[in-house]
């Protein structure tokens, strides 16, 4: 399965020159340092502050006891059912998603920068999206160009105009976070739509409690386990002062749905229904749920369902999964979405390259989470370079996810170059490009020896009435040697991600 | 044997999720959070005695000298069941010998972080599969009221001394009042009744101290509430007082009543304004009562009242 949309991490250079991290454990005998930034070693070749510990506890370990481990946690995994159908065998084959025992591990400082950025970086979006769907000050002063917004697919015309409680569009996002070499870590994508991941970063803690208890002795490391309290907080908010119990469902796609595992955990632990778009009706711009008892009111939905699928009377017609009226009483006032209709134009890929801009138009604040280089291929000198160099970066589609519609230069033939040379030239709105990055590393447990593996970072943002992240994420991770692709749909893992106190 | 084996299994999930369940929230550290389950189970704390966690862990698992460890209880359980070998089904015996065996082939290995997760779980899912046996597989004859008299006095005294510690070390703790602390120590409590995703569905993921305790309490539905559990202690007392002359006319069924009226229809507000430990300590009270009496009355009553009868 994909745990969601993501593009495939940009690719940077191969090959592992140097030999790290003179380790003296046995498991870190294959430990090749590259020119990307190690998550574990400094330049020094020594264990960071954080990671001092953990470093010190493998010593002590032997393959066969981390593999033991292993073993239990792909065990957790299977007996929890947190895992997707492998499609195509008939036979309901079902895998769970790979996942590394050691953890990784992020200091407490760094993380505290991390939330005051993202936090700073989604009030700014929440503004663009009252201001295009209002009065696009931001277009008439010439900061994003009227047509890159107008021109995306996820702009809803429908909204113009629509009352958003509390001017709240985003209330839930996960965006992408990489390191670059520098150790900086820079914003990759945004999601702002239905971002999901987050029942991994809660499983992984879990089953990672069980299988290592002994090295969270030594550690203090933040919980994430009252995430699903803030997400049921912040929805309550959204109802406010209206309600101060708003009845609440978890809209979902379906059993079907690859993400439907979490779906029903995130329910569950909130105590909130599970609802698929039939157990709901609209009646008179109100929306109620189905029940042996009757019919209920429904106040505010979390949707776990795109745009596109929502509601067939406006948006797809041919949608089953959507409930129809519901946009109607949306706009009406009578129950509320989170996330809000239209929240993909902040997470479109052209869009992005104007994110920085936009935290100084909207807050007079100098951005403090950067943006990766971003070529927009309308600008014709931006064009220009991108085509004479198509076999150095990477060109993705703006509105495409999951790892689909990519060009990663280095790793491309010329045939496929050329087919993107013709794409990007019919249709410029359509790509973006961005160098060739080198995501940081992480040690992983590999078939008895730890090496170094690609990474990047989902924290999860919540915003009610206070912004709010748990300290945690999801951490992908790109198992294949030299592999720059996260994307659990291309052979990606995740692992536990600890934030510690210095 | 019911009553044992629910011991076990409430032990073996006590130690599970303080263990594991707030590994990364160490903010009160271990100081507080071992002696108060030792107290919650009513181990009295011995001067000098270690209360790192894992020494604890290793005393209520396998120190048969300790009357709460696990492999006590587990073991006074097997006992009783070969007592009542020729009442219980064979499918019941196996089950409970089977656990047995097991606790025992695990005292030989010495608890490392790796088995012991593993060995709390096999407690739990052993006494869960019994309790599955011996609901398919026994008649509700008056050995089943046995049992089930037995396996909730103890766990409605289980749950009464959880709560009563837990308020003890919470009482007025206004700092943490909202903050995610508090939320994760009243998750923990409600998980080591089994009651998290249970109260969620009632009360939503806002825990809140009175709902908590409320729910534990006075939740009519919840196999692990203190009010559900005192309903199944009636049940059972009634059906055992059918047969059993003696029971019929003692007084334990006027004080369970007021008790059962307490719980009915007490709030949680009036209960904590006039003394929620007075009320505590009276249930637990209430249970020793009814264990008494059903020993006095049905098994170790004096013959010349049974013969004046």
């Amino acid at each position: 399965m994909h745990i969601d949309s993501l593009a495939p991490k940009a690719a940077g250079p191969r090959g592992y020159p140097d030999r790290g991290a003179e380790a003296s454990a046995s498991l870190f005998e294959d430990y090749a340092r590259s020119v990307a930034y190690d998550e574990m070693f400094g330049d020094d070749s020594r264990p960071r502050a954080a990671y001092e510990l953990l470093y010190r506890r493998l010593e002590e370990l032997t393959a066969e006891e981390l593999t033991h481990r292993q073993r239990a946690a792909d065990q957790a995994f299977l007996d929890r059912g947190i895992t997707f159908t492998v499609y195509g065998h008939g036979d309901g084959t079902e895998k769970i998603i790979p996942y590394d025992v050691l953890p990784r591990i992020i200091a407490g400082s760094e993380w505290d920068f991390l939330e005051r950025g993202l936090a700073q970086r989604m009030a700014a979006l929440n503004h663009f999206l009252k201001d295009v769907y209002g009065e696009g000050r931001i277009m008439t002063d010439g900061i994003v160009p009227r047509r890159l917004v107008f021109s995306c697919k996820h702009y809803r015309r429908e909204m113009r105009g629509v009352q958003v409680p509390h001017d709240i569009y985003i209330s839930i996002s996960g965006s992408d976070l990489i390191r670059l070499p520098s150790g900086e870590f820079v914003v990759l994508e945004d999601n702002v739509r239905v971002p999901s991941g987050v029942s991994y970063m809660l499983s992984n803690r879990h089953v990672m409690r069980n299988v290592f208890p002994k090295l969270f002795q030594h550690y203090r490391i933040r919980s994430v386990d009252h995430y699903p309290k803030l997400l049921l907080q912040t929805l309550q908010e959204l109802a406010a002062p209206r309600s101060t119990d708003p009845s609440i469902v978890l809209l979902t796609p379906g059993v079907y749905n690859s993400a439907y595992f979490e779906h029903a955990l995130l329910a569950r632990q909130m105590g909130i229904q599970l609802v698929e778009g039939r157990d709901l009706v609209v009646h008179n711009n109100t929306v109620y749920r189905r029940t042996t008892a009757g019919l209920r009111r429904v106040e505010v939905i979390y949707r776990r369902i795109d745009d596109d699928f929502l509601d067939p009377i406006p948006f797809r017609g041919d949608s089953v999964m959507g409930v129809p009226g519901l946009f109607n009483a949306y706009r009406s006032g009578n129950v509320i979405l989170a996330n809000a209709i239209g929240t993909g134009i902040a997470d479109d890929k052209a869009l992005y390259a104007y994110v920085p801009e936009m935290i100084r138009y909207y807050l007079s604040e100098e951005p403090l989470l950067n943006n990766v280089q971003t070529y927009l291929l309308e600008r014709d000198d931006e064009r220009k370079y991108v085509l004479e160099h198509l076999d150095e970066l990477v060109v993705k589609a703006v509105d495409e996810s999951g790892g689909y519609g990519m060009l990663v230069g280095p790793h491309s033939t010329k045939a496929e170059q050329e087919e993107f040379r013709n794409r990007i030239i019919e249709n410029p709105r359509g790509y973006i490009a961005q160098p060739t990055l080198s995501l940081s590393c992480s040690p992983c447990f590999l078939e008895g020896s730890i090496e170094p593996r690609h990474v990047d970072l989902r924290p999860f943002v919540l915003i009610g009435s206070e912004t709010r992240l748990v300290p945690g994420a999801l951490t992908r991770v790109a198992l294949k040697r030299g592999s720059l692709v996260v994307n659990s749909s291309q052979g990606g893992g995740s692992k536990d991600t600890w934030v510690v106190d210095d | 044997m019911s009553r044992y084996l629910e011991r076990g299994e409430h032990t073996a999930r006590l130690l599970n999720v303080n263990l594991f369940g707030r590994l990364d929230q160490q903010a009160e550290g271990d100081g507080r959070r071992w002696p108060r389950v030792l107290r919650s189970l009513t181990v009295p704390i011995v001067e000098g005695q270690s209360l790192e966690p894992h020494s604890v862990v290793q005393r209520l698992s396998f120190d048969e000298d300790d009357p709460h460890s696990i492999v006590s209880s587990i073991g006074a359980a097997r006992r009783s069941a070969r007592e009542v070998r020729e009442q219980i089904s064979s499918e019941m015996w196996e089950q409970m010998n089977r656990l047995f065996l097991n606790v025992q082939r695990m005292r030989s290995m010495p608890l490392s972080d790796t088995n012991t997760y593993e060995f709390l779980q096999a407690i739990q899912q052993g006494s869960h599969l019994f309790q599955g046996i011996t609901s398919t597989t026994m008649s509700r004859g008056e050995g089943w009221y046995f049992m089930q008299l037995g396996r909730f006095l103890e766990r409605v005294t289980a749950t009464v001394n959880l709560l009563d510690a837990h308020l003890r070390d919470y009482a007025g703790a206004e700092q943490l009042a909202g903050s995610p602390d508090e939320y994760l120590e009243w998750a923990n409590l409600l998980k080591s009744c089994t009651a998290l995703e249970a109260y969620c569905r009632v009360h939503t993921a806002n825990i809140l101290p009175e709902r908590g305790a409320s729910f534990l309490l006075l939740d009519p539905d919840f196999p692990h509430s203190v009010r559900f559990g005192v309903d199944m202690v009636r049940a059972a007392l009634e059906a055992l007082s059918a047969s059993a002359p003696l029971l019929r006319s003692s007084d334990v069924h006027r004080r369970l009543g007021k008790l059962i009226s307490a719980l009915s229809f007490d709030l949680i507000e009036e209960i904590v304004a006039r003394d929620v430990h007075k009320f505590l300590a009276d249930i637990r009270t209430r249970a020793f009562e009814i264990h008494d009496a059903v020993y006095l009355s049905c098994i170790t009553y004096p013959i010349d009242q049974a013969l004046t009868d």
